[in-house]
């Protein structure tokens, strides 16, 4: 309805005054008559002030308002009650958005106080405000860069008004001490490719097979077959190893690609149905969710979630793509694993086969690998003696 | 004439009187003449039209419709 006003007329034979109105072409959308003198109607807000100039000897109550009029008195009787529940969604959201507790979750009592103490430089501290996801991220980074040697993960997770930080603590491994007796034996079944000895005795050449296991360059330093010393022996083999690698490629490729848009997207749960409040949600995303504001009795929530948006890549294989597909996969997984010096020589495919809704390849793979290993050398009675001997 | 009944049809300001379960609906007259509990008069470009009835009411009153409401008992053109 407009803003029209209900009002009541009192006075001596009200019909006249309604034929006065319908003159000064005013329109009545509703009449109630009460009886002979008082008479109830519906007016436009606008024309109240033109009946008021001809009402003479009648008197004119309003009963009610409705339309927007109705609204601002509404507005206008509770604005103590409105103003007071805007200042306390105000005072509500920026509470939520304060820091009340920092949490450190670990055994070790100094390296709980040594992180409180860190994350207070960067504001994590009670009574400060909240950071964005963008900023826990920098936060993290920073300090697992400060203290690499230290502290091998950690998670900041905002639960409320408290922030939850959880740790793994780095445990050093001891490295073994490069000073005990050793040879270097072969790490797998391996042609030799290239052999550079530091210390020892070289006992085999380039070009030889050895099997895993077998010395290469030993600890043991013979002279007219008798052991005279024993060492560590150094240094680095390559050599030529071989896989039998099998892939399975399903026909039907599906996959999640990263894009460069990311976003945080903010939304009222009510029940099943979400409100959007500044952007709409990506269509494809991976999102971590956080809840802002829960209420138990109502079931409202205000949800922050962090989207990284991802593009669905969708393919069904041919067949002669199959093997190409499969190659790369192969040869990207092998790079993965072999470090600076060492490379691929050759792929080979084997066998190709399908199998329900998959295709199996399968390849022999020709590698330059670091064959280096070491065992100890046990020491016998014999070199004993000689090394107890001037 | 033609012309004066596209105009009429476009425009809709011809006079029109609906009567339906004890209502009676005046839709484009010129100015009300009389009215009380038994008798309204409404005049319309050709003539008057005279509700006689029982607790005749008068409903609505805008600038092109009138509706009275009661128990309707003749309606008169004159």
């Amino acid at each position: 309805m407009y803003n029209t006003v209900k009002i009541k007329i009192k006075g001596k034979n009200v019909t006249r005054f309604i034929q006065k109105i319908n003159k000064n072409n005013i329109e009545i959308y509703n009449i109630d008559k009460i009886n002979r003198n008082e008479i109830i109607i519906i007016i436009n807000y606008n024309d109240l002030d033109k009946i008021k100039e001809v009402k003479t000897i009648y008197e004119i109550e309003i009963i009610n308002y409705y339309g927007i009029n109705k609204i601002k008195k509404q507005i206008k009787k509770h604005e103590i009650l409105l103003f007071c529940l805007m200042i306390g969604l105000v005072l509500l959201i920026f509470l939520t958005h304060i820091i009340f507790k920092v949490e450190v979750i670990h055994n070790d009592p100094k390296l709980r106080n040594m992180m409180i103490k860190e994350l207070s430089n960067y504001d994590i501290k009670p009574y400060k405000m909240v950071k964005t996801y963008e900023e826990i991220e920098q936060i993290k980074k920073h300090i697992l860069n400060k203290y690499q040697n230290k502290i091998e993960w950690m998670e900041i997770e905002r639960n409320g008004t408290k922030y939850i930080v959880r740790l793994e603590e780095r445990i050093k491994t001891k490295e073994k001490k490069e000073t005990e007796n050793r040879n270097i034996v072969a790490k797998n079944n391996a042609v030799i490719m290239e052999i550079d000895a530091e210390a020892g005795d070289i006992v085999k050449k380039v070009g030889d097979y050895v099997k895993k296991g077998d010395i290469i360059i030993s600890g043991s330093i013979n002279l007219n077959e008798e052991t005279k010393s024993l060492v560590s022996a150094k240094g680095k083999i390559y050599g030529e190893v071989w896989y039998q690698v099998t892939t399975k490629i399903p026909i039907h490729y599906y996959s999640k690609q990263k894009t460069n848009k990311k976003q945080n997207w903010y939304y009222l749960k009510i029940g099943n149905k979400n409100i959007n409040l500044f952007h709409k949600s990506y269509k494809n995303s991976i999102n971590k969710k956080q809840i802002l504001l829960k209420n138990n009795i109502i079931p409202i929530m205000l949800i922050k979630e962090h989207q990284q948006e991802v593009k669905i890549k969708e393919k069904i294989y041919l067949d002669e793509e199959v093997t190409e597909e499969a190659y790369n996969q192969v040869k990207k997984e092998i790079t993965k694993k072999l470090n600076q010096n060492e490379q691929i020589l050759s792929i080979k495919k084997l066998k190709q086969t399908k199998k329900d809704s998959k295709i199996i390849v399968e390849f022999f793979i020709s590698v330059k690998k670091d064959i280096t290993s070491f065992a100890a050398i046990k020491e016998d009675l014999d070199v004993r003696d000689n090394k107890q001997l001037p | 004439m033609n012309i004066n009944k596209i105009k009429n049809y476009v425009l809709e300001n011809q006079f029109k009187i609906i009567y339906e379960d004890n209502k009676v609906d005046i839709v484009n007259y010129q100015n009300m003449g009389h009215f009380d509990d038994n008798k309204v008069i409404v005049y319309y470009d050709k003539g008057i039209v005279e509700i006689k009835g029982k607790n005749l009411i008068i409903k609505k009153l805008l600038k092109d419709e009138v509706l009275i409401k009661g128990s309707i008992e003749k309606i008169e053109f004159r």
